[in-house]
């Protein structure tokens, strides 16, 4: 059992509650196996397929930028009964209907496979690199959100979230031999909508914060220092330096009463 | 040849050279004098002077008599191995060049030296008289921390209008705000076109385009704004004809991971930009996350503040965390901006960043990237010059394989 299956679950819970609220949501199904969805896509998916940068007046829509509401994160688990695999749910309006808007965006990325235990979760954060790997999609450099741009080219050719949810899996097969099933969650109705998911993200943060620690931990490094005061042999000095500074204090701030 | 680049670097010198001892963001109100950057808009739409100590002993490192001045500020009796911009600051201020402020705001970030000075400022005798407010940083990041420091934000504009009788005008505040979002975007956009290769201008000014922004006497002003879409507009046509830099035969892009202090951009980086083709194309000041300040209602917006200064500040967000969050910014930046190697300048005092080299270099090995330790200080040339840095990083380039 991994210790985001109750997450994993969380998500199929919002996803309910976003239809509960009467949103547009739309389900696709696809087929996960990286040669056949690589090969169906009206763009190049792969290392290097964008290697330009995507300018202001060649944006068809840009995804996630913070002002519009912003989210993403990942979820991995060895259960595969818990992952849909290869669904891909848009919840809000589609790209090619969105021309010339800043939508708000949510991306859950959800792993399915044996070998995906909690450990392997850092490296499914760090080992695959979207940024350069989908043509007319760009991704910028915000950390903890995906903020990013499709070009007017790709918009052209179809590029809509089926398309983006099918090259996705393309990239994160191809990058780790541990992914058996994948399932993935768009957000694009409301800043609301995305603030909903984000309040599921921070507990999961916390969570992959934890796993990066331990990990660190094996590599004979602690991130976070985890003396605390009742432990620590230099209390009493620290205790001494705390009443100096605190006679200090009394004789030299006046006029304050703050 | 003068091009776009060329004038807006100039104008940006000149502001940022223009800074001497008086207020930073000189205005008719009363004088706030701090040790840090914690007050970004407040100042600008409350309409009153303000001075973050710590920059203006920074600034004085730039001056022609920056040895002496940093020789006095170590006489005043602080660490010897204190900062170089503190010891300045810590001069100016034991020697009475500071004009006496009208309150006095610290905070305890984001380094031991900025502390220092804050407690300085507290403890100097002729302004015992001075009101003051003192904030108390959170070592973490998240939305409570946020939380947390924007309510003393918010108490310190409580402070500031007890101290003066004056009110804040909140739709001016907001007006401030809508600017400088607008100028955060606009400083996230060049940042973007920065990943072009060749890099479309000198990724310098990402540096100086974020302090004009937030340090100098002209903060958020529509001036900055328009000196930003200039930047933008200029970079993003060179990056439609697949120009570089203007002289630059582009072979190594590298992180540049602490601040570029008062010398090294003007001589070691600049000789490895024009000699060797090496492009340093993020430093502390110029990575930039800038989150929009959320002006739903008066409590978003001074957590918003709250989550700049304690997350988003260029220096702080390196220095005040945990090294997962140090080391994960290094990978993003080789990755996004695809460098070829890291060098930790390791800042003498940069206590928080040295303690961290050994993690750093470890990580780096294990990921391929070629990994520079040089210890410098970057406030002082005399500890290592700017031609032994250079010949130093020369080498490593050499060595690591990057420059044939």
């Amino acid at each position: 059992m991994s210790v985001f299956d109750t997450y994993v679950n969380k998500i199929s819970e919002y996803v309910e509650g976003m239809k509960a609220k009467e949103r547009r949501v739309t389900v696709f199904n696809v087929s996960f196996s990286s040669a056949q969805i690589k090969d169906n896509l009206p763009f190049k998916v792969g290392p290097d397929a964008n290697p330009g940068i995507i300018l202001r007046q060649d944006t068809y829509v840009e995804l996630g930028n913070p002002e519009a509401g912003s989210c993403a994160f990942i979820l991995s688990t060895d259960n595969p009964s818990l992952i849909r695999n290869g669904r891909i749910t848009l919840i809000g309006p589609d790209i090619p209907e969105s021309s010339g808007k800043s939508l708000p965006f949510g991306q859950v990325l959800i792993f399915g496979g044996a070998g995906l235990d909690d450990k392997e979760h850092e490296s499914l954060q760090q080992s695959c690199f979207v940024g350069d790997s989908i043509e007319g999609y760009m991704i910028r450099s915000l950390p903890q959100n995906v903020w990013s741009r499709v070009s007017k080219n790709v918009a052209e050719k179809g590029f809509d979230f089926e398309c983006l949810g099918k090259a996705l899996m393309s990239v994160y097969k191809s990058c780790n031999s541990k992914i058996e099933s994948m399932e993935i969650v768009f957000v694009a109705s409301g800043k609301e909508d995305v603030k909903l998911l984000d309040e599921i993200s921070a507990q999961v943060q916390k969570i992959s914060r934890e796993i990066v620690k331990e990990n660190w931990k094996i590599k004979g490094y602690d991130i976070d220092c985890e003396f605390d005061c009742s432990s620590c042999a230099d209390k009493p000095v620290c205790d001494d330096i705390r009443e100096v500074l605190k006679e200090k204090r009394k004789k030299t701030i006046t006029n304050t009463k703050y | 040849m003068i091009n776009i680049f060329s004038q807006l670097m100039t104008e940006a010198n000149k502001e940022l050279f223009g800074l001497t001892l008086d207020p930073q963001n000189a205005s008719e109100g009363p004088f706030v004098l701090g040790n840090g950057d914690f007050f970004i808009e407040i100042p600008v739409a409350f309409g009153c002077s303000f001075s973050d100590l710590t920059l203006t002993g920074a600034n004085g490192t730039a001056l022609p008599d920056a040895a002496e001045l940093i020789d006095r500020g170590t006489e005043v009796g602080v660490e010897s191995r204190l900062c170089s911009a503190i010891k300045v600051a810590s001069h100016y201020l034991t020697a009475g060049l500071i004009r006496t402020p009208d309150m006095i705001i610290t905070s305890n970030s984001c380094c031991d030296a900025m502390d220092t000075l804050g407690n300085l400022m507290n403890g100097y005798k002729p302004w015992a008289h001075i009101p003051r407010f003192a904030m108390d940083a959170p070592h973490s990041f998240d939305d409570a921390s946020y939380e947390y420091f924007g309510k003393q934000l918010r108490q310190a504009v409580t402070f500031m209008e007890d101290v003066t009788g004056r009110k804040m005008d909140w739709d001016r505040l907001k007006e401030v705000c809508i600017e400088s979002n607008k100028q955060g975007q606009l400083l996230l956009e060049f940042q973007e076109l920065k990943k072009a290769i060749p890099c479309p201008a000198n990724p310098d000014l990402a540096r100086q385009g974020t302090e004009i922004k937030n340090w100098t006497k002209d903060r958020i002003s529509p001036m900055v704004t328009t000196w930003l879409e200039q930047l933008v507009s200029a970079a993003e046509q060179r990056v439609k004809e697949g120009k570089g830099i203007d002289g630059v035969d582009e072979k190594i892009r590298f992180l540049w991971q602490d601040l570029a202090g008062s010398w090294a951009s003007g001589t070691v980086l600049k000789r490895l930009q024009t000699e060797l083709g090496a492009v340093c194309i993020m430093d502390y000041v110029s990575f930039g996350t800038w989150t929009p300040i959320d002006l739903s209602s008066e409590e978003a917006m001074f957590t918003s503040f709250g989550k700049r200064f304690l997350l988003e500040d260029p220096m702080n967000r390196q220095a005040l965390h945990n090294t997962e969050l140090f080391c994960n910014d290094i990978l993003q930046i080789v990755k996004d901006f695809k460098c070829d190697a890291v060098v930790m300048p390791a800042h003498i005092s940069h206590r928080d960043t040295n303690s961290r080299l050994k993690v750093v270099k470890d990580m780096c090995r294990e990921k391929g990237i070629p990994c520079l330790v040089l210890g410098i200080d970057i406030w002082d040339k005399r500890y290592m010059t700017p031609d032994v840095a250079f010949d130093r990083m020369k080498t490593f380039f050499e060595v690591s394989g990057l420059l044939t």
